[in-house]
Order: structure tokens, then sequence, then C-alpha cells
């Protein structure tokens, strides 16, 4: 059930050189968030009009986090937040992955991408799982030290990589998938930019692969329309039918 | 003092809210039927349905701006059919009277849009969305001239089994004659504004901000255009006046009622804050009290020079 609720700001940590990892008090939010929902984001106190959507990054029974990367006027206010400040989310909203009991799972996860993947990660070792997972970033400043410390506790095999600079693992995603037999897992599940996600398509689009895609939403609510993508079965609404998307179904050439 | 919380709307009848939802920004979709459940909202309006099914336009379709949104969503509908078929499955629960909103590219469309909705049982009304750009019939933009206006009332409101609202976009409420046309041709009541048409340009890209050339402008920028627009043509119509416009709180709701409108309705703001006409609701209601005013049309007669 989707609700409306006022949260308390219980930390704000600045985790990379643009991101914050937020921690919001919540119960009900928390309690029913699925692997790969969002929540909105109320920004009004800071100006804006439109909410901010965000993929849920982690809960426990009494809160939940998101990781906000600063890209705007809105993310930029969010960053600021100060502990105990109230901002009222709507959440959990729009359709998450799927999983397979026992399953072996490759995460591919770009920039903040990453943020999507981490209930997803939980679960799959929830489930009797295992997965390995393949972070990249544009460089070494912008990697969440402690979103990746998170994941190395659940992931068998973390690799992190940074598309150029001062940093022992360097080249993209792509790069890496080619050094390991990226054939043996059951299921993969990719988050990052665009240009990520369709450079991967031809390696896993036959493949059952689940993509969380990113959009700009007016309501977020699957009302306005505003986020649809072209599928296989006509247009979707990210908000709605999404962010969730088998990467089969995605017209990538229209994204 | 017991205040009276409904509207009269003329031939659409008695609404137990003057606050509706305005079209474009209301849907059926799970997620927003959990949040505006339970609210006082005296009507809602469904999208805008056209004959044939749209896909609407390329994305970006959204751009926020300060204090305003601008969509070119293109009207992306499934088309009167299957919207029919919709209607049967899914409105059956929603619990608040229901207008279509409706658009053709010619008086024709209207026509054939508006006899396949009377399988419908109980819709409220029909709102009529005039701002097409299209041409239709002597290289005349369609609802660019009152003639064409009055035109597709009065077919529609021939074949139509429900009362009918005209809404009409700010360059047809520039002056009262499109608001006359309509009410000429039959229509129950007025709606305004529409959005205002707008666009952005990335400058970076050479090309505009959204997928197609212009969208259109909404939210808490255009309140005092739409204000004063409600404010002339609800004295020059003897219809009531269905007002909208980047209302975004209680105040703005009363602002809207003190300006002439006989119900209101929230578009942009209602996606951000789906409990925004109960906020809406207890604003007017404790401001009645605070006036001793007995029923909503007292506000605007209140109002002086």
């Amino acid at each position: 059930m989707t609700v409306s609720e006022n949260c308390a700001v219980i930390s704000n940590k600045s985790v990379s050189i643009d991101g914050n990892l937020i921690t919001f008090s919540s119960e009900k939010i928390a309690h029913s968030a699925l692997p790969g929902q969002f929540v909105e984001v109320s920004c009004s106190d800071g100006g804006m009009l439109l909410r901010r959507p965000f993929s849920v990054y982690d809960t426990t029974a009494e809160s939940l986090s998101l990781f906000v990367k600063s890209v705007g006027r809105g993310t930029r206010w969010l960053g600021g937040l100060r502990e105990g400040e109230k901002v009222n989310i709507i959440g959990p909203l729009g359709k998450g992955f799927s999983i397979d009991e026992g399953s072996r799972s490759l995460l591919i996860g770009g920039g903040c991408g990453v943020a999507s993947l981490r209930l997803l990660s939980k679960a799959i070792v929830e489930a009797g799982g295992e997965c390995d997972a393949i972070f990249g970033f544009r460089k070494r400043e912008e990697i969440p030290e402690t979103i990746v410390g998170d994941f190395s506790r659940t992931a068998r095999r973390l690799t992190v990589t940074v598309d150029s600079g001062d940093y022992p693992v360097r080249g993209n995603v792509m790069d890496r998938l080619a050094e390991i037999e990226f054939d043996r897992y059951g299921r993969y599940y990719c988050c990052g930019p665009t240009a990520m996600l369709r450079a991967l398509v031809p390696l896993l689009s036959l493949k059952t692969t689940e993509v969380s895609l990113e959009a700009k939403m007016a309501c977020g609510l699957g009302v306005c329309y505003g986020c649809t993508i072209n599928t296989d079965r006509g247009g979707k609404r990210v908000c709605y039918d999404g962010p969730v998307f088998t990467m089969k179904e995605v017209e990538w050439n229209d994204l | 003092m017991i205040c009276d919380h409904s509207v009269e709307l003329g031939a659409i009848g008695s609404l137990a809210s003057p606050v509706m939802i305005s079209s474009g920004t209301f849907g059926v979709a799970k997620p927003y039927m959990e949040l505006l459940r339970g609210q006082p909202v005296g009507a809602v309006v469904t999208k805008t349905i056209t004959l044939n099914p749209k896909a609407g336009n390329p994305q970006p379709r959204i751009y926020e701006g300060p204090c305003y949104l601008i969509n070119s969503i293109g009207l992306e509908n499934q088309g009167v059919d299957r919207f029919v078929d919709f209607y049967n499955d899914e409105y059956g629960e929603i619990g608040f009277p229901v207008i279509v909103s409706i658009s053709g590219n010619s008086v024709d469309e209207f026509v054939t849009i508006a006899r396949k909705l009377n399988s419908i049982d109980g819709l409220l009304g029909l709102e009529l969305n005039l701002s097409c750009p299209n041409v239709d019939g002597e290289g005349l933009a369609f609802g660019s001239v009152p003639e064409r206006i009055g035109e597709v009332v009065k077919a529609c409101g021939s074949c139509s089994r429900f009362p009918l609202i005209a809404k009409l976009s700010p360059f047809q409420a520039i002056d009262d004659s499109f608001a006359l046309a309509a009410a000429r041709a039959g229509a129950a009541a007025i709606s305004l504004i529409n959005t205002v048409p707008a666009m952005v340009l990335d400058i970076h890209r050479f090309r505009p901000a959204t997928g197609a050339l212009s969208g259109g402008m909404s939210g808490p920028a255009v309140k005092p255009i739409a204000l004063k627009m409600i404010y002339e043509i609800s004295r020059s119509v003897d219809i009531p006046v269905i007002g909208m416009g980047g209302i975004a709180s209680g105040e703005d709701a009363i602002e809207f009622l003190m300006a002439g409108a006989r119900a209101i309705s929230i578009g942009t703001m209602n996606m951000v804050d789906p409990s925004l006409p109960g906020q809406i609701m207890g604003k007017i209601a404790g401001f009645m009290e605070r006036h001793d005013i007995e029923n909503l049309p007292e506000i605007s007669r209140r109002f002086h020079l």
C-alpha cells in the first residue's frame, strides 16, 4: 500500500564527492518497500515544485535510506538536510525486481544506479541464492565507500571499476564483464546510466535480465504519463509499469 | 453556524465539494488512488480521450522551472473504444463523480467520441478540450475562432446525453467571445484555464528542452493569469465557471472562489500532494466559519473593489 509519511532525518552522511546517504525515520514505507521500488521525496521546503524520485537503498524496521546524488537544485537541497528535519515521502512505488529462489545472480551497477541493487542483494541472499556484483564509476571520488562496503557483505565477489584516474581497477563494466565467464549466471540485474545499459544489451538481452530505469517524473504515481518509454508492448510508464523492466522488452533505440 | 460546502453547477448538478481534480492529473493508477481515497473531491476529470489511440510525444515530456511545470505529454491515451472498456472495468469503485475530457481534430471526431461515451452510465459530464492546434476546415486552427467552438458544443450537445463543459485555453479566455459562444451553444459550464502554451530551450544542445517543440505551462506561476480570466469571464457568462490554474493551497482556492469560480480544480499540485483536497477544504471551511459565510457563492458576492 502506498502511503504518505512525514519522515525525520536520522542521519545524512556525505559518502562520495557528490553523494549523500540519507537515513529517514519511517515505519510504514520502510516496512513494505520491496527491492527495486522507489519513493517520491517532497522538496517543497527547498523551493521545488515536484517531488524527487529515489530508489530505496536500504530499510530497517524503523528507517529507510536513500542514496542522493547531487545533480540539481532539489538534490543539493536534500544533501543539506540536517538531523531531525522532516520531509514528506510517498512510497513505496513502482514494480521492483523479481527474484528466483536459490539463483546465482550478477548485479551490474553504474554510478548512483548501484543504490537500487542493495535491497535486491539482501533479498537474493535471504532467498538462498548468491550474487556477484560489478560496479562502475566515472572516477575514484565518486565511489561511495560506505555503500560499496555494505555490498561487500552480501555480494560473494564485488568488483569496483572506474572509467579513468588513479584507481587499481580501471575501465568500464563492459571491460570487467569481458574478463569473467559472465554466461554462468541464472539472472542479471542492471541499473545505471542509459549508455551503460544500452552497451549491455547485445550481451544480456537474451538472458534473464532485468533493468531498473531512471526517468524524469512529474507525479511518480502512474497518472500523468510524463515518464512513458517505448517497449515491445507499447508505451509504458517508468513510475508505474517499472522502474524495473526486462531488458528484452525495452526499445533501447528510443531511449 | 452551519456552512454549506456543496456547489450547484447548473445542468451538471450538485457537487458535495467544490474541489475537483483537473484533466491530465487524474488516473485510476493504484498508488495514486490509495492516496486520494477519502479526500473531499467533488468530481474528477479524466485525461483527455481521443478517437484513436495516441502514443504521445517523445521524451522529455516534463520540464520543471521555478514555480512552474511544462508538460508535453501529447495526449497519450488509449482511444475512446478502449477507454469505455477500461472505464467499465476500473472506474466502478473510485468513489468520485467522473467527467470525461475529450478532444478531436474535427467537429465530427468530437461527435463520434461523445456518441461512444453515451454507452457509459452515470457520467457527470463531458469536458471538451478545445485547445487543439490542428486545422479543420477553412484553414483555420481549430479552436482559434469562437464560431468553431460554438459548432463543437452544439454538435456534441445534440448527440451526448451528458452535460458539456467547455474548457478554454488562456488564448480563448483573453476576452469573453469564446466563453459566450460556448454558453450560447448550450454548454453547461466553462472551465478555465488550460495550460499556457510555452516553450523551453536547451541552449547547450541548440534544441527544445522538451521532446516536442513546445508544451503547456502549469503550476503556481500561472495562477494570477488564471484569476484575472476567471474574474472577467465569470461576469460575462450566466453559466458556472470552474476555475483552475496553479492552485496549491486553501488560500489559493479561496481566491478563485472569490474571483467568481463556482468550483475549483487542482492539477499539477494534486500530483505532488494527493492530500491537497482535504487541506483545501479544511481552509475553506475555516474561512467560511470565520467570516460567517453560509454558502460558497457568498465568498465571491463579498468581493468588492
